[in-house]
């Protein structure tokens, strides 16, 4: 069949389907994210501030260059595997 | 005697490039270190804040080294912090120091597209009657507005596993590159951002829809990665996930 | 009102935006960011839903009302749109700059208080006020530096910034305190020389004194409770400038919604003592 009846049948299709808005997303997500703004519990503010101003200055000093940490040394060494070759 | 647009300039070089012009028509001139500092530490602050897990995975030091080259080469464009990061994924593909971890600049693009997603404008989703009327003849020049929390990416590293592992109070999951990668779409639903794996065609086809293509060329991208891809399913889905917010018809060729 | 509610208002942060929702606090009224509130999602909606209880004050600090280069036309229509989605009591913005050549740098910086510079702010701040359509306040910023050729003083400045646009001032008692102790003004004279009628808003905050070889530093932080100094300086503004609004500021290391509550209450205090005295027969 040639594409463009196969669009026009889909099309007709789902326009004659009932209304399925608000219903959720199918399938589980990988993950569901609270971001911010008072939602997330206070202390598990990991992104309570995203991109909040504010009109006050710094009274604490950025770190001095110096005492800066030119290799990674975070949770980085938590994944395993694969290292700089990336699977497909 | 400065005008106003050469002092204002001054400042930005002092601020970003540690510039001494204006040193002395102000006094004292260590009170430009005072606003060097805030606009530093307050960018710093909100690259932290837009990219936690990229935090976690390099530690502190190295974040910090990151984000102060980051904004020398990178100063804001706009005047709204939720706007500020987009470039720091590519930026930090280019980072020699992080060129050990291939997979950060994707981590990045994932927590960018969630910061974007959870204050993206608010849409109305269309219901699937809004396709009722379209003549047949027009339908493959349909094109598709998407609520604009929705995000595409595409990578070839487990990164919702390595965000997984990366949240506050999960103590010691580690995650196998061996896993691959996938297909993700990013949104925001009900206030909470969501990733979900796709499928390689529904990828295709949502993202070529969501990037302004026409649903024939949508379905053109979906049958390249599926043959047998089943349209009229793919199309009521995108309905039933309110993913949907307009429709037009693109002109004819 | 409730009983025990504050006349005074508190600036409204992330971490406590849920117990707004949840046990709306006694409070007269609330300010916000402006650019905290512009997008879409949960944030504009939860201001929304406060809004239905709590008078709202709109405060910007993007908008570089002293850019020589003018206002961004798309970040003023965004204000716009925060302006009449909100509805806010007040909105106000600096006396600063943080835009040039298209670099925003995330900062309220300083003027210099010259012909030129009043030109540029009179032009901005009436081109802000055409496009939301209402008087705006211009706060006094905190001042670390002078500029060598700055023949204005800054209250002068204000006065006649009020003058050419109509605008209305946000009184910053704290920012007096930072900036008179920095470059050595007297702030109660400051107080003395800015136009009273003008007033609409007061703000209190925290500094950082910073003490090292002998010489003060104060860092207008907004991370601690008023110092005494500021409020004794705020006595003096509250009896000059009479029923404006006050708002207490804290921005990091915030603490407790009690605590804050507890600031605001003083604040009242030192307005109901005035109010008494003013009360009284001459």
């Amino acid at each position: 069949m040639k594409t463009s009846l196969i669009i026009a049948g889909a099309v007709a299709a789902v326009a004659a389907l009932p209304n399925l808005a608000q219903a959720a997303p199918a399938g589980e997500p990988s993950f569901k994210a609270e971001k911010c703004y008072g939602i997330v519990a206070a202390g598990k503010n990991d992104c309570a501030a995203t991109g909040s101003h504010s009109c006050a200055g710094e009274s604490k000093v950025a770190n001095d260059p110096k005492s800066w940490v030119y290799l990674p040394t975070g949770t980085c060494t938590k994944i395993t595997g694969g290292s700089l070759t990336p699977k497909s | 005697m400065l005008s106003l647009s050469e002092i204002q300039r001054g400042f930005r070089d002092a601020l970003l490039a540690k510039g001494t012009a204006l040193d002395r028509h102000v006094v004292p001139a260590e009170g430009i270190d005072i606003h060097r500092n805030t606009v530093l530490v307050s960018l710093k602050t909100a690259l932290r804040d837009t990219f936690p897990v990229v935090w976690q995975l390099v530690g502190e030091g190295f974040f910090l080294y990151a984000a102060e080259e980051f904004i020398h080469t990178h100063p804001p464009a706009r005047p709204r912090l939720a706007d500020y990061g987009g470039e720091f994924p590519a930026f930090l593909a280019d980072f020699p120091p992080g060129r050990s971890l291939a997979y950060l600049p994707d981590v990045a693009r994932l927590e960018w597209l969630m910061a974007r997603a959870i204050g993206a404008e608010d849409t109305i989703p269309l219901r699937p009657d809004a396709l009722t009327g379209i003549a047949a003849g027009e339908t493959p020049r349909l094109t598709f507005h998407f609520d604009p929390s929705i995000a595409y990416l595409e990578s070839p590293w487990p990164v919702d596993a390595i965000w997984r592992a990366n949240q506050p109070g999960v103590a010691d999951a580690s995650v196998s590159l061996d896993g691959g990668g996938g297909f993700f779409e990013i949104r925001r639903h009900e206030d909470l951002v969501e990733m979900r794996a796709l499928t390689g065609a529904a990828f295709a086809f949502r993202e070529a829809l969501s990037g302004g293509a026409t649903l024939e060329t949508a379905t053109e991208a979906a049958r390249d990665a599926h043959p047998a891809f089943p349209l009229a399913e793919a199309l009521r889905d995108l309905f039933r996930d309110v993913a949907i917010c307009g429709l037009a018809l693109a002109e004819k060729p | 009102m409730q009983a025990g509610q504050t006349r005074a208002g508190i600036g409204l942060r992330s971490p406590h935006a849920a117990a707004f929702e949840a046990e709306r606090p006694p409070v007269g009224w609330v300010e916000v960011h402006a650019e905290n509130y512009m997008g879409g999602g949960p944030a504009p909606r939860m201001l929304e839903r406060v809004r239905r209880d709590y008078p709202v004050s709109l405060h910007g600090v993007g908008l570089s009302l002293g850019s020589a280069e003018g206002i961004d036309r798309d970040h003023l229509a965004a204000l716009a749109r925060a302006v009449r989605r909100f509805e806010p009591f007040l909105v106000s913005e600096h006396l600063a700059w943080s835009v040039t050549g298209g670099t925003y740098l995330n900062d309220l910086l300083p003027l210099p208080y010259t012909e030129e510079a009043l030109a540029v702010v009179s032009r901005n701040v009436a081109a802000a006020q055409e496009a939301l359509g209402r008087k705006i306040l211009v706060e006094n910023p905190s001042a670390y530096l002078r500029f060598k050729h700055s023949p204005i003083p800054e209250p002068a400045f204000l006065a006649e910034l009020v003058r050419r646009t109509g605008c209305g001032l946000l009184c910053d008692v704290n920012n007096i305190q930072v900036s008179a102790s920095n470059l050595g003004w007297d702030a109660a004279a400051y107080i003395e020389a800015l136009p009273a009628e003008a007033i609409g808003e007061i703000h209190l905050a925290g500094h950082f004194r910073d003490e090292r070889d002998g010489r003060v530093l104060l860092i207008d932080d907004h991370a601690s409770p008023v110092a005494e100094p500021v409020w004794d300086l705020y006595r003096r503004a509250a009896s000059r400038f009479g029923e404006a609004p006050t708002l207490i500021e804290w921005d990091k290391d915030i603490p407790t919604l009690a605590i804050l509550l507890g600031e605001a209450r003083k604040a009242d205090q030192v307005t109901a003592a005035v109010r008494e005295r003013h009360a009284l027969p001459v």
